[in-house]
Formats: C-alpha cells, sequence, structure tokens
C-alpha cells in the first residue's frame, strides 16, 4: 500500500491573502499540476477528467463556514482531494 | 486496615528495626563474625515486608478517609516517604556488610573514623519517631543536618585513603574497598536529610528543602521576626513561571507580623535584589502601589524576600467571577492608575524596542513544548508561499530595528492580571511581582495584559465573554492614551509586542488547539509586519485587525 502523503496548513489570513492562495490553486488547477510542498513532505497532484466537486455553506449565530472540497481518483485504487475551508 | 494507630505503631517498628540493623552492622564492622553477618542479612526481609505493610496501611489509610484533613494527610505521606529512606538505609547497611568481604586487610577500617559516623547515624535515627510525634522542628533540622557532618567525616577519611593509594604504601583495592564503606555510611546521611526534610514536610505543611528553610528562617529573623517557627502557616509554597518560590506566610501566634499575612519570595539572587530595588523605586514613586518589604537576605546562590500580602482580588480573578458594575469600576481605577504613573514617568527621548528579541529569548521554550508551530517549515501551496517561522521571527527582528517607541515611562514589566490587585473597600489598584519592571515602551505592558486574558483556557461562552470584554475595555483605552500622546507608531509596535506575547505563550499551554490560536495569531502578526516592512512603508500607516486579540469560545 502507497504510504500516505499529508499537507496540513492552518493559519489566520485576511481576504487578500486567502484570495492569493486560491489563485494559487485554481491556476495550478488550469496548468494541470499542483503542488503543495513543506520540508518534509511534497505532494503534486494532477486534477484532470472527471472530479467529485461539493461546496458547503454553514451559519450559525457568528459562526460562518464555507467548505470547498474536489476529490478525484487517478486510477481505481488511488485517490486524490483539495479541500478547501473558509469560515469557521 | 487503614486506622492511624495501626501505622504509627509500625511506624515505630521500622524505626527500631532500622536502628538495630545499624547497630548490628556497627558491631559486625568492628567484629566480624559469621553469626553476625547472619543474623544482619536474615532481618533485611523482615524490614522489607515491614515496608510493604506500612505502605499497605498508609494507601488504605488515605482511601478510607477520603476527607482526610490535610494535616493528617501530610503526616501519611511523610510517613511514606521516611519509611522508604529507613528501608534504603537498611539496604545500604547489606550493601557495607558485603564490602566487608573484600576487605583484605580490616585495620585499613579506622575506629576513630566509622565510629563518629555510626554515632551520628545512630543519634538520628533516635530522633525520628519523637521528631514526627511531637512535630518537632528542631528534632527534623539536626536529622537533617547530620547529612553535613557525614559528608565531613566522609571527607576526611577519602583523604586520608586516597594519599595512601597515591602513596602506594597500603594495597589499592583495599584502600577502595574501605572508601566503599564510608561512602555508604555517607549516603546513609543523604537518606536521613531526606528523612529529615518529609518530618519538615509533615509539621510545616509544605516541601521545603533545608537550604531553603534556612534562606526563609534568616528572612524572617532579618524582619524582626521573633516567634516560633511552628506557628507559622506556609499556606502555598508553589513554583511560580518566573523561576522564584513563592508562599504565603501567615502568623498563627505571637510575634511581630502577626496582624499581616506575607509572601516569601525565594530565588536568583540577581532577581531578587531586581524585584527588591524595584518595589522601593516603586513605593517612592507611588506610595502604597505595592507590598511593603518586611526582610531580605541575601545569599551567593539564593536570596529571599518576605512582602506585605496584598489583601483584594487579582484583577485575573475579578473579571470571571465579580459582576459587571465592580468590574467596570476596577477598570476605571486601573485605567486611572496607570494613567498617572505613565504620565509622572513618562521621559520625551525614544526608546528602542526589542519585543522580537524577548521572543527569541524565549524562542527554545516554545519548541520545546511545540516544535510543530515553532518549527513549521517553509510551505508552497502553487506558486503562493508561507516562510518558515523562524525566518519570519528573523526578518521581523530586522524591521524592528528600525523602529522606536516616541518616549518610554516607568512600566510594570510583566502585566499579567494576576500582578494586578484590585483593593474594592479602598478603591485602589496595586502591584506585585516587578522584578521586570524598568523604563521602556508602555506597549508592552498593554500587550501582555491583553494576551494574559486571551490566553486563559476558559472556554465557557459567557465567561469569554468577560475576558473579551476586558479586552475591549484595555485596548480601547490604551489606543485613547496612544492618540492623546499623538503616537503614532503604537500600531506598529502593538503588533510586535503582541506577536512576541502571542507566540511566548504557547509554551504554558498544552491544549493543542489553544495553542493552535496562540500561534496563528503570532503567525499571523509576524506575517503583516514582514509583507509591510518588505513594501518599505512608513510604519505610522502600519495597521492590524482588532478581532486577532478576541477568541469565541
Amino acid at each position: 500500500m502507497a504510504a500516505e502523503k499529508k499537507f496540513i496548513f492552518e493559519s489566520l489570513q485576511d481576504i487578500k491573502s486567502i484570495c492569493s492562495f486560491l489563485d494559487a490553486i485554481t491556476n495550478g488547477m488550469k496548468t494541470g499540476k499542483v503542488m503543495l510542498s513543506s520540508a518534509d513532505e511534497c505532494i503534486e497532484m494532477h486534477p484532470s477528467g472527471l472530479l467529485h466537486m461539493s461546496i458547503k455553506a454553514k451559519k450559525k449565530g457568528g459562526n460562518n463556514k464555507i467548505g470547498f472540497k474536489i476529490q478525484w481518483k487517478e486510477s481505481s485504487s488511488q485517490e486524490q482531494n483539495i479541500t478547501l475551508s473558509v469560515g469557521k | 486496615m487503614g486506622n492511624i494507630d495501626g501505622i504509627r505503631e509500625n511506624f515505630k517498628f521500622i524505626v527500631s528495626e532500622t536502628q538495630m540493623q545499624v547497630h548490628r552492622i556497627y558491631d559486625f564492622v568492628k567484629h566480624p563474625t559469621s553469626e553476625a553477618y547472619e543474623k544482619a542479612v536474615n532481618r533485611e526481609s523482615y524490614i522489607n515486608n515491614l515496608k510493604m505493610i506500612i505502605e499497605n496501611k498508609c494507601y488504605a489509610c488515605i482511601h478510607a478517609h477520603g476527607d482526610m484533613d490535610t494535616r493528617s494527610l501530610n503526616r501519611v505521606r511523610a510517613v511514606l516517604s521516611i519509611t522508604a529512606n529507613l528501608e534504603r538505609i537498611c539496604d545500604v547497611c547489606i550493601n557495607i556488610l558485603e564490602q566487608m568481604g573484600y576487605l583484605a586487610e580490616r585495620r585499613i577500617l579506622r575506629d576513630s573514623e566509622y565510629s563518629p559516623m555510626f554515632q551520628v547515624i545512630e543519634e538520628s535515627l533516635d530522633l525520628v519517631s519523637r521528631a514526627l510525634e511531637e512535630s518537632s522542628l528542631p528534632k527534623a533540622l539536626r536529622i537533617c543536618r547530620s547529612e553535613y557532618i557525614l559528608d565531613a567525616l566522609y571527607r576526611s577519611s577519602f583523604e586520608r585513603l586516597t594519599s595512601l593509594i597515591n602513596s602506594s604504601r597500603e594495597g589499592a583495592g583495599n584502600c577502595i574497598t574501605a572508601i566503599f564503606i564510608y561512602r555508604y555510611l555517607e549516603r546513609i546521611g543523604d537518606m536521613l536529610l531526606n528523612v529529615g526534610e518529609a518530618i519538615l514536610f509533615a509539621v510545616l505543611g509544605q516541601r521545603i528543602k533545608i537550604e531553603q528553610f534556612d534562606s526563609l528562617r534568616q528572612t524572617l529573623e532579618n524582619s524582626g521576626y521573633t516567634g516560633a517557627f511552628e506557628n507559622i502557616n506556609f499556606q502555598a509554597i508553589w513554583g511560580s513561571r518566573s523561576g522564584c518560590r513563592i508562599g504565603k506566610i501567615e502568623n498563627a501566634g505571637e510575634g511581630r507580623m502577626s496582624e499581616h499575612a506575607s509572601l516569601y519570595k525565594e530565588g536568583a539572587p540577581k532577581k531578587i535584589l531586581r524585584e527588591k530595588e524595584n518595589l522601593e523605586k516603586w513605593d517612592a514613586l507611588f506610595p502604597g502601589s505595592v507590598p511593603r518589604i518586611y526582610g531580605y537576605n541575601a545569599d551567593e546562590d539564593r536570596s529571599s524576600l518576605l512582602v506585605e500580602f496584598l489583601s483584594g482580588c487579582g484583577f485575573d480573578d475579578l473579571i470571571i467571577l465579580r459582576d459587571g458594575a465592580t468590574v467596570a469600576n476596577a477598570f476605571f481605577v486601573l485605567e486611572k492608575t496607570i494613567q498617572h504613573i505613565w504620565e509622572k514617568t513618562l521621559d520625551p527621548g525614544p526608546v528602542a524596542v526589542n519585543f522580537i528579541q524577548q521572543l527569541q529569548q524565549r524562542y527554545d521554550e516554545v519548541r520545546q513544548v511545540h516544535p510543530e508551530f515553532a518549527q513549521r517549515s517553509r510551505l508552497s501551496i502553487g506558486k503562493a508561499h508561507v516562510p518558515s517561522v523562524q525566518s519570519l521571527i528573523e526578518q521581523c527582528r530586522e524591521y524592528e530595528k528600525n523602529l522606536c517607541a516616541p518616549f518610554s515611562v516607568l512600566i510594570h514589566g510583566d502585566f499579567n492580571t494576576n500582578n494586578i490587585i484590585y483593593d474594592h473597600e479602598e478603591q485602589i489598584v496595586r502591584f506585585i511581582d516587578l522584578y521586570r519592571s524598568k523604563q521602556y515602551d508602555y506597549v508592552q505592558d498593554v500587550s501582555v495584559f491583553l494576551v494574559s486574558n486571551f490566553r486563559r483556557p476558559i472556554f465557557d461562552p459567557l465567561l469569554r465573554g468577560r475576558l473579551n470584554r476586558g479586552i475591549s475595555e484595555f485596548h480601547s483605552w490604551a489606543l485613547q492614551f496612544a492618540r492623546e500622546k499623538e503616537d503614532e507608531t503604537m500600531q506598529a509596535r502593538m503588533a510586535f509586542a503582541l506577536a512576541r506575547s502571542f507566540f511566548t505563550s504557547i509554551r504554558f499551554e498544552m491544549n493543542q488547539a489553544f495553542a493552535g490560536e496562540l500561534f496563528m495569531r503570532a503567525a499571523f502578526l509576524l506575517e503583516s509586519i514582514s509583507a509591510h516592512g518588505r513594501t518599505g512603508g512608513p510604519w505610522q500607516t502600519f495597521t492590524f485587525p482588532p478581532d486577532i486579540l478576541y477568541y469565541t469560545a
């Protein structure tokens, strides 16, 4: 079984920075390659073909959340996904 | 099972059995016989059993009396500790017995050397039961001090034997075996010290090392205290974050300080001296704003200070526990007091700030507790990049070099809410823990105050709301102060200072998610500073979203 590769980045950002991260991802999607890396891990993703996308939004009291998830399989045994969450 | 009288009886047995075992070994060292050897070895399992019985009874007693008063509980704990040490003394006795078998020449051991050692040990053991029964500090201290005497006796035997080895007049093996035997006697001193300290614990209710006790006594004597030490209640001695030990002392009997409780602080000499000097400075400038000093004692390694215990309510408790009107009033008094202190001590000369340097000084401690935050590497998300935490800190340190506060004031230096005491009746606030006080940027105190509220691990929405209101009130007031003083870079310095306070607070937080909240705020501020710095724009235009100061449960 292939080792699991994981990339997690959690932070506080202003709208401008969030947009630049979203741009970086959409630009990668357009070229067919999204790279996510830290010192120990590098994940190269190639979204193509038919992808599963879900957008979830929630508003409760003062809490807001937008979830953006794209999932796809490279072959029958492998699955990749990109999850974006905005708000809380 | 589980009754204190039963334990008392077994305890007396183990004490007397230890005394007898030591005496057997003493006799054996003087006149080794195979009967004496066997007798001592045979008693070992009996002593082990006795120790186990006492342990079982002590735990059963604690279990059976769930509502046991602290004094009785402390006594049971002391019995446990003393028993363990007595059993170790008996083990060491057997070690001595075994070493005797390796001695080629028994005359290498001198009666004039080992007899005084055995005498000290026997005299100390003779005191154990009575010291505990009578809660006698002098007897406990005599037991503790036997360790010093045994050390000194060992040293002189050791010197004689090592010089014998060097002169080759005696077989080295024989000398080394003799050193081992004396060394075992010296180790019994260490165990007796533990026994004495366990009795001190039973009497005083607090774990206190003999050197700390000596230091405390010296300080109390310097303060003019003439009463008996048994009359002092040590309410709490705990290790504070600044590395000082603090305890509240109340006098239950006669003596000069009977009308007031006091705080005893003990720590590194430099720290304690700074605290003393700052207390004097504050009291001269703002009489009554800080605790009075009752006593001070400086030693080479540890110094101590005895200060007035301030009555009133710490701001940390006040914000959470008191009603809205009282809290509002307390904030009003605090802000007026601070305004007065800052106005009076304001020095119009600019002062360089070093918030990031302070952060770096504590970086290793943060990394120790939360390496996942402190060592976060550079991240790439497509063509967007997030710099590593260490490089962010370095960049900000560079930018900080160009930043000055336009004026300085006398800051508290550790303006945590628990260092501010509000007296509702007298309508005053007073301050404690002033060893970091100095002429500096007031933004340091503002940021420490705000983050000391933020970082409290309180997640009840109602109580969190109270903390957030406190943060909002003090922040607005500080902004107003900055406007009055036309301090145009306050926001920028505040970002540096808050980044420092958020980041360094992580080291106290074990809750991963909440530590993450602190870290993300520090990282956001560092990133914002760095982004602004890169543009080369003036610091006067820097701002950050005030939301960063609040946490919603």
